[in-house]
């Protein structure tokens, strides 16, 4: 186990340093200079130059980018072009706000998914299944942008059950209450695609365990259905859902742009969006270091639990 | 295992659908407009139960630099020009269809000598910043050396460095307290648009920041910090999330229109989405938004909100490539000029709330003429614009189209494009659209226009002032004139505009430049942007002007 784990942190620390080198180059290579987006496309050359000597911008770019690296080896992650800040000032409350909206979706997901798949499985071809079943291509079908439109029209306008965007209200006094109202329907609608695949993962592995023989043993046994479903098939069928679910966290942090576009929900995809427009090169490199960072963490923690739950995959 | 029919499942579908549709006719109007019914987890935006009133405005993006001297865009110009003042102003709180009136605000006068080099400003006295320091001539010397004087002690190379600083102190050679309530200023050159250019705000630079926050804060620091002088301070601000500013209680000013503020806090919310940000109107979660997607305006107008708009200091155009043959030609020039149905793409594509523009200058501008034509110009028509291009000797054309996908000031970019490439390819000109994100599309921009590209779009206001654009000296790279449009006559009218000292003859100075250069046509403009506001019938005392920017010292929000 040991060994594994250092097998994998290794490999994990691998993948980060490409991540940050093809992000830095794939930033670079976008056409637009950063000093002109700061001081306005009529500043002078004197000043476009003294900008661009004071961000290091004319330096060779293996150089930045080890500039870069050095300083996040020793915490700093940089200062923001366009805002003049340290990057960590910006990045680490959006990140939260992410985790707020990434926890509550995957919750979402797991808590409608895992049962919906459990029944769908234990009742295959009934009603239920088959509404599970095309509700899960819906869901993963549907744009967020659109889904998220249509729920806001839907509860904040029309049944005013909900508050319409934002992460509290912009009067008042933030409080958890205020917070989790305004974080239904941002969660519900990014919550949409990982429920979908969860559905149908549980739904197909379950079907599957439940065919094989040792269950069938099981049941001649006279164990009881519901330790057949969920102490023996279950466990046994959950190991691709942890998989696929830590992938869906990677998505989920850096990927629901368009749910915190829709919702005004301050997060990290939102802000790698605008930095991406501004050129704001350091903001963009830390958050996607950090999406790259808990990716690979929560990645690793779901395989730990697969080896967990089934010791035989740690062959 | 009882299965169930297939052909059930579409007859369950459509009976979850029926009851979803009959729950959706729910009306939230009321006699008021918006809605009749407080949604669940947002605050009243009108009161907030302490008794204070709160206006919520939804922006349209995230803000970025609450520093006048060194913020980046419109979006944030309109939060600092609350807080923050110059020495003066343009009167926004009255609703006028004209240029609004250059009034003193922080100098109770001025005074010019003759050839426009030397300006000096008597200041106002008794009026403090935000943090109960004193303005004075030395605030006013500190915030200009910070932007102007290398040598100075809290010099910031970023405020010298953005491309206002130019418009603002175009030869400044030095600034001097002549005593602690004069300040006098020294231009290389004659600065006759100086009252224009220092309240156009767009260029926001010349506002006043109190000193003493920037030694404790810094150059940078003093952006989390803002301190003015303006009828509003700053409260907070979340980054994502809003700018608050509330009523300024020792506010200088007692006599209209420089009166304190009447409602008591303003939270400034980013709302990228439109669709949201009408949401957001109709829920109560904003009281005021800006720029609603034309489609959505006569609905909100029949639910109660109220839409004030009209012209402002904007214009859509075509930029032509005058280095290009196949622009050369005067009659095609003209020819592409006829063939826009402008009056279609104000009504039926923009819904109102743009106008046609036949002219370069804008609503605002002092020098803005409604009834101007080019003196060439018959109309809009197919026919004519055909006969155009006929006596030109080309018969069909094609040309490539610039523009970007969005962006500060350019409306709906492609849509328009769209129009224009439909309207030319009746008269035989097939135009390529290239469009470009908005960034990449500036750089270019300001390369100037590139071989084989014929005509790109833009967008902009008056800053930097519009015949900026005119000048040859301003060629792209590095100019306005992105075009290579160059007229000796015109540079030797506006040579004699910028030293002008009388104010009527200097219009008439720049008319005359502008009626050549429309002559030429060196530009085709499209429309004037309306700049839309839509608001609850809760807010009142929102003024018009043909400004991109606002005043809400006299807005107040009803309970």
């Amino acid at each position: 186990m040991l060994l594994l784990l250092i097998k994998r942190l290794a490999s994990a620390l691998v993948v980060l340093f490409g991540v940050s080198v093809l992000v830095f180059l794939l930033i670079h290579l976008v056409p637009g200079d950063v000093a002109e987006v700061v001081l306005g496309p009529g500043a002078t050359a004197e000043s476009l130059a003294r900008l661009r000597a004071a961000l290091h911008l004319d330096d060779p770019l293996p150089l930045q980018y080890l500039r870069w690296l050095s300083g996040v080896a020793n915490g700093d992650l940089g200062t923001s072009i366009a805002l003049s800040i340290p990057v960590s000032q910006i990045l680490v409350p959006r990140l939260w706000n992410s985790l707020i909206l990434t926890g509550a979706s995957l919750l979402i997901a797991l808590a409608v998914g895992l049962p919906a798949g459990i029944v769908a499985a234990k009742r295959q071809y009934s009603l239920f299944d088959r509404v599970a079943v095309i509700g899960a291509v819906v869901g993963a079908s549907l744009p967020a942008f659109w889904l998220g439109l249509v729920l806001m029209a839907l509860f904040a306008f029309h049944l005013k059950w909900l508050p319409a965007l934002g992460m509290y209200s912009v009067v008042g006094d933030r409080t958890a209450g205020d917070l989790l109202m305004h974080l239904i329907l941002p969660a519900v609608t990014t919550s949409a695609v990982p429920m979908a695949v969860v559905t149908r993962l549980v739904r197909s592995n379950l079907i599957d365990v439940l065919q094989a023989d040792y269950v069938t043993a099981l049941r001649a046994r006279g164990v009881d259905e519901w330790s057949v479903v969920f102490r023996h098939g279950l466990r046994n069928s959950l190991g691709s859902v942890l998989t696929i679910t830590g992938l869906q966290v990677g998505y989920l942090l850096g990927g629901a742009v368009f749910t915190e576009v829709i919702f005004s929900w301050p997060g990290l995809g939102s802000l790698i969006y605008d930095s991406i427009i501004a050129r704001d090169m350091p903001v963009v490199q830390a958050s996607v270091l950090v999406v790259g960072v808990f990716f690979v963490t929560i990645n690793l923690l779901a395989d730990l639990a697969v080896i967990v739950l089934d010791p035989k995959t740690s062959a | 295992m009882r299965r169930v029919r297939m052909r059930h499942v579409p007859v369950w579908l459509a009976a979850v659908l029926m009851l979803a549709a009959c729950g959706s006719n729910t009306s939230p109007t009321t006699e008021s407009g918006g809605s009749s019914r407080q949604p669940a987890g947002q605050a009243q935006s009108a009161s907030d139960g302490k008794g204070q009133t709160t206006l919520v405005y939804g922006a349209e993006s995230e803000f970025d630099i609450l520093d006048p001297h060194s913020a980046g865009g419109w979006v944030t110009y309109r939060i600092n020009y609350q807080m923050f003042e110059g020495l003066l102003g343009r009167d926004l709180t009255k609703s006028t269809l004209e240029a609004p009136a250059i009034i003193p605000v922080l100098a109770e006068r001025w005074e010019t000598n003759a050839d426009k080099t030397v300006w000096t400003f008597y200041l106002r006295r008794g009026v403090k910043f935000h943090d109960g320091t004193e303005f004075n001539a030395e605030a006013v010397k500190f915030n200009v050396d910070r932007c102007f004087d290398p040598k100075f002690e809290h010099f910031y190379p970023k405020c010298q460095g953005m491309e206002a600083f130019h418009y603002e102190y175009p030869g400044l050679r030095k600034v001097e307290v002549v005593d602690p309530y004069t300040v006098r200023f020294t231009f290389g050159r004659p600065f006759a648009e100086l009252p224009w250019n220092w309240t156009e705000g767009g260029m926001g630079n010349v506002v006043f920041i109190s000193p003493e926050a920037i030694r404790k804060y810094g150059n940078e620091g003093v952006a989390e910090h803002p301190v003015g002088t303006g009828p509003f301070r700053f409260v907070e601000r979340v980054r994502g999330e809003k700018v608050v500013i509330e009523k300024n209680p020792d506010y200088w000013g007692s006599r209209e229109p420089l009166t304190p503020a009447k409602v008591d806090r303003v939270v400034f919310r980013p709302i990228p989405d439109t669709a949201a940000r009408v949401t957001a109107l109709r829920t109560g979660a904003a009281d005021v938004i800006i720029i609603p997607p034309p489609d959505s305006i006569k609905q909100l107008e029949s639910e109660g909100f109220k839409l004030v708009q009209g012209p402002v200091s904007h214009r859509w155009f075509f930029y032509l490539n005058l280095k290009d043959r196949k622009m050369r030609d005067v009659r095609v020039r003209r020819a592409l000029y006829t063939a826009i149905n402008r009056d279609g793409i104000a009504k039926d594509l923009l819904k109102d709330t743009a106008e046609p523009a036949y002219g370069y200058i804008a609503p605002g501008y002092p020098a803005f003429d409604k009834s101007f034509r080019p003196s060439w110009y018959t109309g809009y028509g197919v026919e004519k614009a055909r006969e155009l291009l006929k006596e030109a000797g080309v018969s069909e054309m094609e040309i490539v189209m610039r523009g970007p996908a969005s962006g500060s000031g350019t409306i709906l970019p492609v849509e328009i494009m769209q129009w224009v490439q439909r309207d030319w390819a009746k008269i035989g000109v097939k135009a390529k659209i290239e469009s470009y994100e908005w960034i990449t599309f500036l750089t270019m921009w300001n390369k100037g226009l590139d071989d084989g590209v014929q005509v790109q779009a833009m967008g902009s206001g008056d800053a930097p002032p519009p015949y900026e654009v005119w000048s040859s000296e301003w060629w792209g790279p590095k100019g306005h004139n992105a075009g290579y449009y160059a007229n000796p006559k015109v540079d030797e009218l506006l040579k004699k505009a910028w030293v002008e000292p009388d104010d009527a003859r200097r219009t008439g100075y720049i008319r005359n430049a502008h009626e050549i250069y429309m002559n030429d046509v060196a530009v085709i403009p499209v429309v004037h942007d309306k700049s839309p506001f839509m608001m609850s019938a809760k807010v009142n005392g929102w003024a018009y002007v043909p400004a991109e920017w606002f005043d809400l010292r006299n807005v107040s929000v009803a309970p």
